[in-house]
């Protein structure tokens, strides 16, 4: 007996290569690429906090950086530089904010809330602590440095 | 029959196919999401880092500092139990050893910085600081502060590490190390108070340090303490403040300097100069005697009449000459200008503070003279 493969089969069987291959190169790859643009931009977001408190820590305030003007903002006690910090802070964002909170320890230096945004600017999506040296003393030589916005 | 048989087998064949490709589509999403959370920790941690390294080089200034201050306020010496007056007189006592006592200092507290920060964040780990001072002139004064570690410094968390370069090279204020220069030019190579009391001497009153009499007869000469009683009254108290006045006027150039004085004794000696002593008629006489002026006709004396054999002498162009000696305790405050973020232990707070060298030093405008 003859084996004979019906042209219907061969049909089906092209179908089905097609659609793999189109699975396997189109759908595969946009899903992978779609996927992708999706995570690497919940990753970049993921830092964006801690990217907006390094750069600001580098900024120039005078004769000082900012990294060395926040511990120092008691005895130097400056109402403009808080200015400035509400300014570099609050420029950063394309659109304002609906509130952002930058803290030492438990010590607010500055913060704004939109008139619409209800909440204390804690528990934020983003959100980043970094570690900073203070002037030499007694108490203690490192304290947290935290950033809070909601965008 | 057998077509249907076919045609089920393929489209069997056809959905796992479909199923599979959409099975590793799933894994592979699955396994990029796990690698994506992975980076996102990678990200952050890379950014504490950077955030660490931006504060590496502010800690190293602060461990400065605050070394500075505190063994400026020794007068350069490590411990109080060493501290030594600068000068007793004509010795002196410079502390050679200041820079290497401001570099032991500096390097225990980066010690203690990044010991704090290892021990407030688990995932950091430094090795031993090393600290050098670099001195160079270039037309001007320059120091660097090399801070070297022998390993780079670390960051790990669970499932990576980062290794990153804690070395830095640090440009102290130069300010500080013009104290020192300064108040060695002022107070070692030369004698700047030993200066000022003989300043204050010569701003003594003239009728204070010299008394003209001119012609007195020797009957009437007055001791020179009662003559500068007369002229110039509290003279020693005059002078101290004078002393006092002089050493304590704030004095000021690249740096501050102030000093004040802890105690002070004076004394004064006199002369007397004259061009000539000799009898004088002015002045009277001094011893007489009786002759007879005439006799009667038996030869016996009739008038007596005294004659002076003797005038009391005159000094001619008397001056009387007062020297004034005073010896002193100084506490010297030199300072910067800048000021710096530190801490006082007397005072128990941080703030911006100028750098102040602060000894003490002894001394006279006649070293052989030590009563203090």
């Amino acid at each position: 007996m003859r084996c004979q493969i019906a042209p219907f089969d061969i049909g089906i069987i092209a179908i089905a290569l097609v659609i793999f291959a189109v699975i396997s190169i189109f759908l595969l790859e946009n899903l992978h690429i779609f996927t992708k643009t999706v995570v690497v931009k919940v990753v970049y977001d993921t830092n964006e906090a801690y990217r907006l408190l390094v750069s600001l820590l580098s900024l120039n305030y005078s004769s000082y950086t900012v990294y060395e003007m926040i511990p120092s903002i008691d005895y130097i006690g400056n109402q403009n530089f808080a200015n400035f910090l509400n300014s570099s802070l609050y420029h950063y964002f394309e659109k304002a904010p609906k509130c952002y909170k930058l803290s030492l320890g438990s010590k607010v230096l500055v913060e704004y809330k939109s008139e619409t945004y209800s909440g204390d600017c804690t528990n934020t999506r983003f959100n980043a602590v970094v570690p900073i040296f203070v002037p030499y003393n007694k108490a203690g030589l490192v304290e947290e440095l935290y950033l809070n916005y909601e965008r | 029959m057998k077509g249907f048989v076919g045609t089920v087998l393929l489209i069997a064949i056809l959905t796992l196919v479909v199923s599979g490709a959409f099975f590793i589509v799933l894994s592979s999403e699955h396994i990029n999401l796990k690698v994506s959370l992975k980076a996102s920790e990678v990200l952050k941690a890379a950014d504490i880092v950077e955030a660490v390294k931006k504060g590496l080089e502010v800690a190293y200034n602060y461990s400065f500092f605050q070394a500075a201050y505190e063994v400026g306020k020794l007068g350069g010496y490590n411990d109080e139990k060493d501290v030594k007056e600068w000068r007793m007189y004509e010795s002196t006592y410079f502390p050679a050893s200041y820079v290497e006592n401001v570099r032991m200092r500096t390097e225990n507290y980066i010690e203690e910085y990044l010991k704090v920060l290892e021990e407030e964040r688990k995932e950091f780990k430094f090795s031993q600081p090393f600290v050098n001072f670099l001195f160079s002139t270039n037309g001007e004064k320059v120091v660097k502060m090399i801070v070297s570690f022998p390993s780079l410094f670390s960051c790990s968390r669970h499932f990576f590490t980062i290794y990153d370069n804690p070395n830095r090279t640090i440009y102290p204020p130069i300010d500080y190390f013009k104290l020192y220069d300064t108040a060695y030019k002022l107070f070692i190579e030369k004698d700047s108070v030993r200066e000022d009391i003989k300043k204050a001497e010569e701003k003594m009153d003239e009728r204070c340090r010299k008394i003209y009499l001119d012609g007195v007869c020797e009957q009437d000469k007055k001791d020179r303490e009662t003559v500068l009683e007369e002229n110039c009254p509290n003279a020693d108290k005059k002078f101290k403040e004078k002393v006092i006045q002089e050493i304590e006027a704030p004095k000021s150039n690249d740096v501050n300097i102030n000093l004040r004085v802890k105690s002070v004794e004076v004394k004064h000696e006199s002369d007397e100069k004259y061009d000539d002593l000799r009898e004088s008629s002015d002045c009277g006489c001094e011893t007489y005697t009786t002759v007879c002026e005439k006799y009667d006709e038996n030869g016996q004396c009739e008038r007596w009449s005294t004659v002076c054999v003797e005038y009391y002498r005159k000094y001619y162009n008397l001056v009387y000459f007062y020297s004034y000696f005073a010896a002193v305790k100084v506490t010297v405050n030199v300072s910067t200008k800048s000021q710096y973020p530190v801490y006082d232990a007397t005072e128990g707070n941080v703030k911006l503070r100028n750098f102040t060298l602060t000894f003490n030093l002894t001394t006279s405008n006649d070293y052989s003279w030590k009563p203090i």
